[in-house]
């Protein structure tokens, strides 16, 4: 059975170079373009790992990430921005990990296979 | 008298009569008129312009009945006969009556007209003549009367019997008698209430002698109070010769009295204040003689009485001439000078020294001209002596206070010296011939001359003296012409001051007592003195008198000043002491401010370097404030850039790895590799911005320095070779583990060797070497490289500063940020063409970092970093 990840991203072509990358490596992707569509998806599915971006339109990532936990506390979170800084937020620390974006995807999929597998 | 000269005027209604009449009195020569209208006599009658009317009965009675009267007014001055006939008898008694002088019967016989004519008009030039008399008896009386009443005198006239005959109004009314006046009554009644003659009465003197007696009354007035009478008594004398009345002319003399009376008292009163007087008094005439004097002046004089100096001449007297006052005089009486001489130096009196107060005025006559003088004396030597005494004290103070005001003027202690000697010897300071200042050598307890003022010579004291004076100058103008000149001046004190070292040898004495115990000293005829130290400076300055007084400041005898008399040879006395030690205890205040000011302005030195630091860190703050808005905007633009090379990158990567497996596309493959390397590059632009920024969580361990430097070294081995770079190392030995974030610490290795290797373009060596210093180690990292220009050394950490034409400029600015928030520094050494040393300083862990360590979870490694 492939494990499902959830990727939430604002950004269009990220949201395609993840699924394809991710796709690649052999999970199953779904991808969602805000927080809020995330939270329609997540109600009627459930995922192994969701890939958060923090910086978006709407509900923030890191507020998304607080009402998933609440919802689901099974699911790995992973934290993926081009802010360093939010790994110094108490908020971020209840993330399982934290990336910092960059077009090597090598060391999301290392976190994603610590923790999904 | 001729008969022309009578106008007759005749009066007759039978113009025969008239004719008749007109011929007689013509032949007699008479001036005759005519008339028969009783209307045209009536006429004449008014006008009175004639002598004689005769007036027949029958016409009379016409006018009488017209009014006509012979005794009217109109009428008076001529006579009128009335002619008349036997029938008209009663009618002609009426006209005698009314005033006619007498009749004529008609017929008229010429014979008896002529006569009566003749009677009357002389009876009535006599009748003229006694009126006349009359009138100017009548005129007289009153006049003597109007004299005799009015004159300011009473006028009494006594008979024989010394009875009041009589007596004027002025004596009824003005002048009052204790007795009614009653003629017959006697005059010792009259006057005096008495009923017998007086004791001494003058009338009788009077009578006997025939001559005037003068004498004055003293009355009772009804009030009570005296009067005065002054009474002259005159004889008057019958045709034989006899003194049969006499007349007392009497003046009230009251107020002349009264006036004079107080006039006496006046004159008393002042008479004794004169003499009475505190203030010599005394008049002269205008050849100089003393005329009067009071008692005070002869005291004044030295003299027993007045009498003894009235006589003495103010302009020839030895009394005045000695004092140079007889030219005074002389001015008073030959030009009327007034003299105010406030302070005249006497030794008039018993050889003794005094000061008189002399004021003198010229005595005028009633023409102006100067007939003497009157002076004033008052002995003003107690005044005096007391008032030189204030004016002393106050040059005194005023040289205190402008002393005291120079000194704070400067605190140049070269000015501060010239002041205080200044105002030691000016002519208006304290006028002391010569001033030095010695300060006082305390390592060899000597003392040694610093300065001094005063002129070598009498000569030449009497030249600058003399121009002082002239030229009225301030202590503030001597001062200020004594800089200017102060070279030239004062040459031969100035050679005295340099040879002047007392050494302090012994534990008591003169100089010890002033050095040491701070009492001010003087002494004169010192080189007869037993003291040692009190001949050696007599010998020195050459002088028998001197006064010293100690400098203090701040407690502690800095020197003293020796002040002298060289020139005017005048003893020093406790006074000039006093005011010398009152200098000298400004100028020790003014040392003691002029050091306090140079350690502040030593204070104020350091605070402005302080400042200046405190300066440059503000500026620093500043800086990385700026730096932080800088870092913001980059930070979003980074941001917003990520995303997009993400996907650039990401997509390329994958592609790539697609055209991996296509021996067809190597070219497109070669192009997209440039692609990636590039997005690579602009990846850690980003990064390099964002950490920058805000660096990435610290991950803080206890690790061993030199693993972590041989770590980055082998992550650049290819750099390194490729550089043909030689690697040396000097590790301390057990160097402890120091509390870092190894990735940022590597981050800096990897900058600072980048930098290295950049500068060693063809090759060199790159050593490190660490140390442990105290509680810190350092790390030494050196290339042989080209250097840093002196002028970029202060840019070195400075945001975006590059020399490479690759750099962020933001390496060494991330890297010493990094070293700040572990809490170290990092520092440059460089020779330009040698070389350049990084010297990084960090601290060893303390026990609470190794505590922090084996607490820390698993989830929670991250500690946050220093903040920016």
């Amino acid at each position: 059975m492939k494990k499902r990840i959830l990727v939430v991203d604002d950004e269009k072509n990220l949201r395609i170079l993840y699924k394809e990358e991710l796709k690649e490596d052999g999970y199953d992707v779904q991808v969602a373009d805000s927080a809020e569509t995330a939270f329609k998806i997540l109600d009627k599915q459930e995922f192994d790992a969701i890939v958060l971006d923090v910086q978006m339109p709407g509900m923030n990532g890191l507020e998304a990430m607080g009402h998933m936990l609440h919802k689901n506390r099974k699911q790995a979170i992973i934290l993926n921005t081009a802010y360093s800084q939010f790994k110094d937020d108490f908020e971020s620390w209840s993330a399982d990990a934290y990336v910092v974006k960059s077009s090597d995807l090598s060391e999301l999929k290392e976190k994603l296979r610590e923790l999904v597998g | 008298m001729n008969n022309s000269d009578f106008k007759i005027l005749v009066c007759d209604s039978n113009s025969r009569v008239l004719s008749r009449l007109r011929r007689i009195l013509s032949e007699d020569k008479f001036n005759v008129w005519t008339s028969s209208d009783p209307g045209e006599i009536l006429r004449i009658c008014e006008s009175g312009n004639f002598d004689l009317l005769i007036l027949d009965i029958t016409i009379y009675a016409q006018l009488k009945n017209q009014g006509f009267s012979i005794d009217s007014e109109d009428m008076r001055a001529a006579p009128v006969i009335i002619m008349t006939t036997n029938e008209d008898f009663p009618l002609a008694i009426e006209a005698i009556e009314d005033g006619a002088i007498d009749f004529l019967d008609k017929p008229i016989k010429v014979k008896r007209l002529l006569i009566t004519i003749k009677n009357t008009l002389l009876h009535s030039s006599k009748l003229k003549q006694m009126r006349i008399d009359q009138d100017e008896l009548t005129t007289l009386k009153e006049l003597y009367e109007a004299i005799i009443n009015g004159i300011d005198y009473g006028i009494v006239v006594l008979d024989q019997h010394l009875r009041i005959e009589s007596i004027n109004e002025h004596q009824k009314r003005k002048l009052r008698s204790v007795h009614a006046t009653v003629a017959g009554t006697h005059c010792y009644r009259y006057f005096y209430d008495r009923n017998t003659i007086c004791d001494d009465c003058k009338i009788k003197e009077v009578f006997l002698n025939r001559t005037p007696v003068k004498y004055s009354i003293v009355n009772k007035a009804v009030g009570g109070l005296n009067y005065y009478l002054e009474v002259e008594a005159f004889p008057l004398f019958d045709k034989k010769g006899d003194v049969t009345r006499v007349v007392q002319l009497i003046k009230d003399v009251t107020e002349r009295v009264r006036l004079e009376k107080e006039l006496l008292e006046k004159k008393e009163y002042l008479e004794s204040l004169v003499s009475h007087a505190p203030v010599g008094i005394f008049t002269a005439d205008n050849s100089g003689f003393i005329r009067t004097a009071n008692p005070t002046f002869a005291d004044l004089l030295g003299a027993d009485s007045s009498e003894a100096v009235i006589g003495l001449n103010v302009l020839e007297s030895e009394e005045f001439t000695k004092e140079g006052l007889d030219a005074e005089f002389s001015l008073v009486l030959s030009q009327g000078k007034h003299l105010d001489l406030p302070s005249v130096h006497c030794n008039s009196r018993w050889g003794k020294e005094w000061i008189c107060g002399l004021r003198c005025v010229p005595l005028k006559g009633g023409e102006g001209e100067i007939t003497g003088l009157i002076a004033t004396v008052v002995d003003v030597t107690e005044k005096w002596k007391l008032e030189e005494n204030y004016r002393k004290r106050i040059t005194e103070l005023t040289i205190f206070k402008a002393v005291g005001e120079l000194l704070q003027s400067t605190i140049a202690l070269s000015d501060i010296f010239a002041i205080g000697l200044i105002g030691v010897t000016a002519g208006k300071g304290l006028g002391f011939n010569r001033a030095f200042l010695l300060r006082y050598d305390r390592r060899n307890n000597t003392l040694i001359g610093e300065t001094a003022i005063g002129p070598s010579d009498t000569a030449e004291a009497g030249q600058i003296w003399t121009e002082l004076y002239e030229k009225d100058l301030s202590l503030e103008d001597i001062f200020r012409n004594y800089v200017q000149n102060a070279d030239e001046r004062d040459a031969q004190v100035k050679e005295v001051v340099k040879g002047l070292k007392i050494p302090i040898t012994w534990d008591e004495g003169f100089l010890h007592d002033v050095l040491f115990d701070n009492i001010p000293k003087y002494i004169n005829n010192a080189s007869k003195s037993e003291d040692a130290d009190q001949r050696l400076i007599a010998q020195v300055l050459d002088s028998d008198s001197y006064a010293v007084a100690p400098l203090i400041s701040r407690g502690k005898t800095e020197g003293v000043i020796i002040a002298d008399n060289l020139i005017t040879s005048k003893d020093i006395t406790a006074e000039d002491l006093n005011r010398l030690s009152i200098i000298s205890n400004q100028l020790g205040a003014a040392i003691e401010n002029s050091q306090l000011l140079q350690n502040l302005e030593e204070k104020i030195g350091d605070l402005r370097q302080a400042y200046l630091d405190l300066k440059e860190n503000r500026d620093l703050l500043l800086r990385a404030e700026r730096l932080s808005v800088v870092g913001e905007v980059a930070a979003s633009v980074a941001h917003e850039i990520r995303n997009p090379l993400t996907s650039i990158g990401g997509f390329t990567r994958a592609v790539l790895r697609d055209l991996d497996k296509n021996e067809k596309f190597k070219t497109n493959r070669r192009f997209l590799s440039i692609i990636l390397e590039e997005v690579k590059r602009l990846e850690r632009i980003v990064n390099d911005i964002l950490g920058f920024v805000k660096p990435v969580t610290s991950r803080f361990e206890n690790r061993d320095l030199s693993q972590v430097v041989e770590q980055t070294f082998s992550m650049m081995a290819g750099e390194i070779d490729e550089n043909s770079i030689i690697i040396t190392r000097d590790y301390e030995e057990n160097l402890s583990a120091v509390w870092i974030d190894e990735d940022q610490i590597r981050q800096v290795f990897l900058n600072l060797f980048r930098n290295a290797l950049h500068a060693m373009k063809g090759g060199g060596m790159l050593s490190v070497i660490t140390k442990m210093d105290n509680d810190t180690v350092k790390l030494y990292i050196s290339d042989t490289g080209v250097g840093i220009p002196e002028e970029h050394k202060n840019k070195l950490f400075t945001a975006f500063f590059t020399t490479k034409s690759t750099g962020s400029g933001l390496g060494l600015t991330v890297s010493s940020q990094i070293i700040r928030n572990h809490g170290g520094k990092i520092e440059v050494e460089s020779q330009e063409g040698e070389g350049t040393t990084f010297i990084i300083t960090l601290p060893l862990s303390t026990q609470e970092d190794r505590y922090e360590e084996t607490n820390s979870s698993r989830g929670r490694r991250e500690k946050s970093p220093h903040s920016l």
